[in-house]
């Protein structure tokens, strides 16, 4: 009796799929096991009053939550790290396309610049973040020194509390401009001459064809960028830490973000089940930015096409 | 014939299996964690002489700074996978020892520690519930720390001795360029930074107010100790000092770095200063006094101690250990060589004549006190959010002669103090 091919087909496909699903499930256990099982051991302990040196947890429900926003801390750290997310991505994203955009053109030292804009990027964050509170130290900083020249008075650029958090945000740009940059590079790269061609024979000029050729173009490195920045953004930690630190640090309190704040509450003050729950805020608010991101552009993508 | 080879060959084997294993055995491996990472050099020596009388005995050292090393312990005493032997804190321990992760000493521990080595004041604070926890090694005590050669220029006699000194002394200290902006401070105050380094510093002057942080008010039971005139003085003095005198800025490079750069006249901190200043700045020429006294006088008293962990495989040979570290000519290295204050009463006489400077550390007027950090486990939080509403205060130069703005301050910052007391069960209603 001849088997109906159907069923093969099927038997074939089944295999197929067994062999996909079992060679992904090293990947897919280590993922639930690093990742999945942490974070919902994170929101259930949300849930509770943990005090990280007592072995007794016991459920709260809401609490923690409800606690949130009557804290005058959590309700600062929040408002700077929006400030701090929405200025790093604006400014940081507009910076690192128009560097891009001029290093896309021909030239012998591109790739020179290339280097020079990408060297902060491989340099870790704790170098950095000793060296700029050096940049801003008010006696002997380098920034304080040329402006001295200009016969700008001495700032104390990490003291006081709305400077500090601008001197975070001028040096996080900084450190991230040349990754930003490489990744919009990729892109212009990647969109065909012939457009461009095509709009210089059609008589228009550069802002035209940058709006209506090269940004359309964009939109998914532009996507990309905007989420991890968003997501960098809210995670900021070592820069805070490091440059808080000392008898000349910046104040805490001027910028104080999220995750400093749950570093503090969990690992000085042993609240881990109150810190657990300003993390799952964090999540839900970075979350909540992806989300509307993804639909703002897809949304435009669904109708877009180059005009 | 080759089965008596192989019963040779087996019997080889085991003995060198056997001897291997009883080495192995023999061979004691400790850790030791440290939060000073200036102590290095110290602990290098005490361990080089220990494994060499005590050949068996490996012990290895990590040293980080202080806040990491605090995190560190946090993460690992309560898992279990902390080093045989801690140096930190008696605060810092408090929490872990009345959540149960230490033992008590040893009774030969014990006995050294209550044996008239150690003052009472160290015994008292390394005792809770009646029962002894780790051996004091050195101290943290405040001293005004003044530069003989600008005091000279000024024509001002020595360090002050009270606040009515700190403040005329530091006008005459303090110099401006021409456009008036300040190039050096007359006296340096700790004004700004994370963490708990602003409220610990303004302590040093809420003190002799005849203020405190937190004072306990019945057994166990505590309130905030500066929501009233000795708090409304001490944060006065600060408000005074930088914006009505302006002998300080935010400008001015501070503390032990500004002082090695003679950037300011003078400033209180530790002993480890002294160190800081042989290594740095050799050539300055400084000395050292108690601090200037107001209300009352006294200074902080913050122990570094010795501990061995619940989880030691060998608490005995970590014990033999320390005890070994506590011998007097140990104690003098630690203050020559570091310059931490140690613990242990011994004859230092020969290390204060070739430094001075340590002298003002031992020698206390009569009638100054000594306080020590309260065993609360929340105090680190309560010295943290209120360093950081000083740390705003100090700021706001329209505080200048505002009595009522100052008082709101204080106020709010209390009863912030009193909430945490609260929420941790031990504020007195």
């Amino acid at each position: 009796m001849v088997r109906p091919p159907g069923r093969r087909v099927m038997r074939v496909q089944t295999k197929r799929y067994l062999f996909c699903y079992l060679g992904l499930l090293p990947v897919l256990a280590l993922f639930i096991w690093l990742r999945v099982i942490p974070l919902a051991n994170t929101i259930n302990l949300s849930f509770h009053n943990w005090n990280l040196i007592k072995p007794f947890k016991p459920f709260i429900g809401l609490q923690n939550y409800m606690n949130l926003f009557n804290d005058r801390l959590f309700v600062m750290a929040l408002r700077n790290t929006a400030i701090f997310a929405f200025s790093t991505v604006v400014i940081g994203m507009a910076l690192s396309l128009a560097l891009a955009v001029a290093l896309n053109r021909p030239s012998r030292l591109t790739g020179l610049y290339q280097t020079l804009y990408f060297l902060p990027v491989i340099t870790p964050m704790v170098p950095v973040s000793v060296i700029w509170k050096w940049i801003y130290d008010p006696g002997y900083g380098l920034l304080n020194y040329i402006l001295s020249l200009f016969g700008i008075k001495p700032i104390g650029w990490l003291m006081y509390p709305n400077l500090a958090l601008m001197s975070m945000i001028i040096m996080c740009i900084w450190k991230n401009l040349g990754y930003n940059m490489i990744m919009f590079l990729v892109g212009l790269k990647n969109i065909p001459a012939q457009y461009y061609e095509a709009a210089a024979i059609d008589g228009a000029n550069g802002w035209q064809i940058f709006c209506h050729i090269t940004l359309p173009l964009l939109k998914p490195i532009l996507l990309y960028v905007l989420i991890t920045s968003t997501i960098d953004g809210f995670n900021i930690f070592t820069p805070v830490y490091v440059m808080t630190t000392g008898s000349q640090g910046a104040p805490g309190n001027a910028v104080r973000t999220l995750v400093f704040n749950i570093y503090e509450e969990g690992f000085r003050y042993f609240k881990m089940g109150y810190a657990s729950s300003q993390a799952v805020m964090l999540l839900l608010i970075v979350l909540a930015l992806t989300v509307i991101q993804l639909r703002v552009f897809r949304g435009e993508d669904a109708g877009a096409s180059i005009q | 014939m080759l089965r008596k080879h192989k019963v040779f060959l087996v019997c080889v084997l085991l003995v060198i299996a056997f001897a291997s294993v009883s080495a192995s055995a023999q061979h004691i491996k400790l850790t030791l964690w440290g939060g000073y990472p200036e102590m290095a050099p110290f602990y290098k020596q005490v361990i080089e002489d220990y494994q060499k009388e005590n050949p068996n005995v490996e012990i290895s050292f990590l040293t980080h700074p202080l806040r990491e090393h605090e995190q560190k312990l946090s993460a690992t005493i309560p898992s279990n996978t902390a080093a045989d032997i801690i140096e930190t804190t008696s605060y810092t321990m408090r929490k872990f020892i009345e959540a149960g992760f230490l033992n008590p000493n040893p009774d030969n521990i014990d006995a050294f520690l209550k044996s008239g080595v150690f003052d009472q004041f160290y015994v008292n604070d390394l005792t809770i519930d009646g029962k002894t926890y780790g051996l004091p090694l050195f101290q943290g005590r405040q001293v005004m720390f003044w530069n003989k050669a600008m005091f000279r220029e000024a024509g001002l006699p020595g360090a002050p001795t009270t606040w009515d000194e700190v403040i005329e002394y530091s006008q005459k200290l303090a110099k401006y360029d021409a456009n008036g902006n300040l190039v050096r401070a007359g006296i340096s105050l700790r004004k700004s930074g994370g963490g708990s380094g602003v409220a610990e510093k303004w302590w040093f002057w809420l003190y002799p107010a005849g203020g405190t942080i937190v004072e306990e008010v019945a057994p166990g039971k505590w309130r905030n100790g500066y929501n009233n005139e000795a708090g409304l003085e001490a944060l006065k003095l600060y408000i005074d000092l930088l914006h009505k005198y302006k002998v300080d800025s935010y400008q001015v490079k501070a503390d032990a770095e500004g002082f090695a750069l003679e950037t300011h006249a003078m400033f209180t901190r530790e002993s480890w200063v002294v160190g800081h200043m042989q290594q740095y700045a050799p050539d300055v020429e400084y000395d050292t006094a108690p601090l200037p006294v107001h209300n009352r006088g006294g200074t902080i008293c913050n122990l570094v101690n010795m501990y061995v962990t619940k989880t030691c495989k060998h608490p005995d040979v970590a014990w033999d250990f320390l005890q070994f570290m506590f011998q007097p000519k140990y104690q003098k290295l630690l203050l020559a060589e570091v310059g931490w204050f140690p613990c242990l009463a011994a004859d230092y006489e020969e290390i204060f004549q070739a430094v001075p400077q340590y002298r003002a550390f031992m020698d206390l007027p009569k009638g100054f006190e000594l306080y020590g950090i309260p065993p609360l486990a929340c105090f680190d939080e309560i010295q943290t959010k209120l360093a950081e509403r000083l740390v705003a205060a100090f700021m706001d130069e329209s505080l200048v002669d505002d009595i009522n703005r100052m008082k709101q301050i204080l106020a709010d910052a209390a009863k912030e103090t009193d909430d945490i007391l609260r929420e941790n069960g031990v504020y007195a209603d």
